[in-house]
């Protein structure tokens, strides 16, 4: 039986579902749905953990849906959900892109031969009025991403605790000292103000 | 976290528009060549599913689970329903006869075994038996075998003991009781023995003491 028409309001539970056991047809055209509605979410991901690096983000891409595909059979035993996709996928992309920075980090060249990193006027322009991302950048790894989990990615504190495999309370922990600490900013400070 | 204040636990709105537009403006298209690679990895791989459900198919006994009503036995059809209860048939009167006749052979060995046990002992020719303790010469061991043999022994014959004579007297009498087909039997053996007891004991004066411990006239 052919689903592909109505595969586009299906959810990720019924797409994994035919990825696990449809025919061959349903299985490809489900895949290429959770793919097609998530790769923006991994891509971006991808790009956080990555620094930027557009390439490597693209090859975390690659690898985190690859992984996914492996999951169903054959030759994989079949994926059994019991979160959202994304949150599953939340660890597969950060596991990647660590382990392509370090791959990149081992073969890139030495230090003397390494191009000057050209200043960019415009990019420089674009984040210099309210300087969010200096902000940002500003905070630790830990606080900032729950802090972009939560507030950028829209997930709860429990999504957020089950894809980073830390308590609740560690969760709220570091969001409320992240907050704390951009209200002690005084560069953003304007946007706690009544 | 000791000092939990609401307003640490949320973004006000405009920071958190500011937040997305910068995560945004970090962003860059997906090239269409990944787009494709992915997606030909995931027809390639769910192609040897397939493949794989083909095999499955052409392997004779590849199907997990046959039900009594399932097709391949609906598929045997009336003759073969036919066929297979005329072999029933067939094989049950097979195990009929089998039995009757194992029946009969077991009927003819009992019978043959308790004629056999009826008939009087004959010694056969030549047996050793025969040699010892047919003293009479009659052709079978009995009693006045045993008489003759006790007559000997209260003579001072050193060939015949009273273990001897007690051994003969209990074969003797085990003997005529088969063939008698009494449980309990006083023949004439015990009674020729108690007499030869009662002989032995007048002569010498007092009791018989020539049984073996244990062994008394009867």
């Amino acid at each position: 039986m052919r689903l592909v028409g109505s595969l586009a309001e299906a959810d990720d539970e019924r797409l994994v579902e035919l990825c696990n056991h449809g025919c061959a047809a349903d299985a490809e055209a489900a895949f290429a749905t959770l793919y097609h509605r998530h790769k923006d979410y991994v891509h971006r991901l991808a790009m956080r953990y990555t620094h930027g690096d557009h390439d490597l983000s693209l090859d975390v891409l690659q690898e985190t849906f690859g992984y996914l595909l492996r999951k169903f059979p054959p030759p994989g035993p079949g994926l059994t959900l019991t979160a959202k996709l994304t949150t599953f996928l939340f660890p597969v992309v950060k596991h990647n892109a660590m382990a392509a920075k370090r791959k990149a980090k081992r073969f890139a060249p030495p230090p003397e031969h390494m191009p000057e990193p050209q200043a960019d006027p415009e990019h420089q322009a674009d984040h210099q009025p309210d300087d969010i991302a200096a902000v940002f950048a500003g905070l630790s790894d830990d606080r900032r991403e729950v802090l972009t989990l939560r507030f950028v990615d829209g997930l709860s504190l429990a999504e957020i605790a089950e894809a980073m495999s830390i308590p609740v309370g560690t969760v709220k922990s570091r969001i409320h000292l992240a907050i704390k600490q951009l209200r002690d900013d005084p560069r953003v400070r304007e946007f706690f103000e009544p | 976290m000791t000092d939990h204040d609401p307003q640490f636990d949320t973004l006000p709105e405009p920071l958190v528009r500011k937040l997305r537009a910068v995560d945004e403006a970090s962003r860059q298209p997906i090239p269409p060549q990944i787009d494709r690679a992915i997606l030909d990895q995931a027809t390639a791989q769910f192609a040897s599913r397939a493949v794989a459900a083909v095999e499955m198919a052409d392997k004779p006994f590849a199907a997990p689970h046959v039900s009594a009503g399932s097709a391949r036995w609906m598929g045997v059809g009336p003759w073969g329903w036919g066929a297979a209860l005329a072999a029933a048939v067939v094989v049950g009167v097979l195990v009929f006869i089998v039995i009757d006749v194992f029946n009969q052979r077991t009927q003819e060995m009992l019978a043959d075994l308790t004629d056999a046990a009826k008939q009087p002992l004959a010694l056969q020719p030549g047996s050793p038996m025969e040699l010892a303790w047919d003293v009479d010469q009659s052709g079978r061991l009995d009693v006045l075998d045993v008489l003759i043999l006790a007559q000997r022994q209260a003579r001072g014959d050193r060939g015949v003991t009273p273990d001897i004579l007690a051994d003969l007297s209990d074969r003797i009498v085990s003997l005529d009781r088969v063939a008698s087909g009494l449980p309990i039997h006083i023949s004439e053996t015990a009674v020729v023995l108690a007499w030869l007891g009662e002989q032995h004991a007048g002569a010498q004066g007092g009791a018989f003491d020539g049984w073996p411990a244990g062994r008394r006239a009867l």
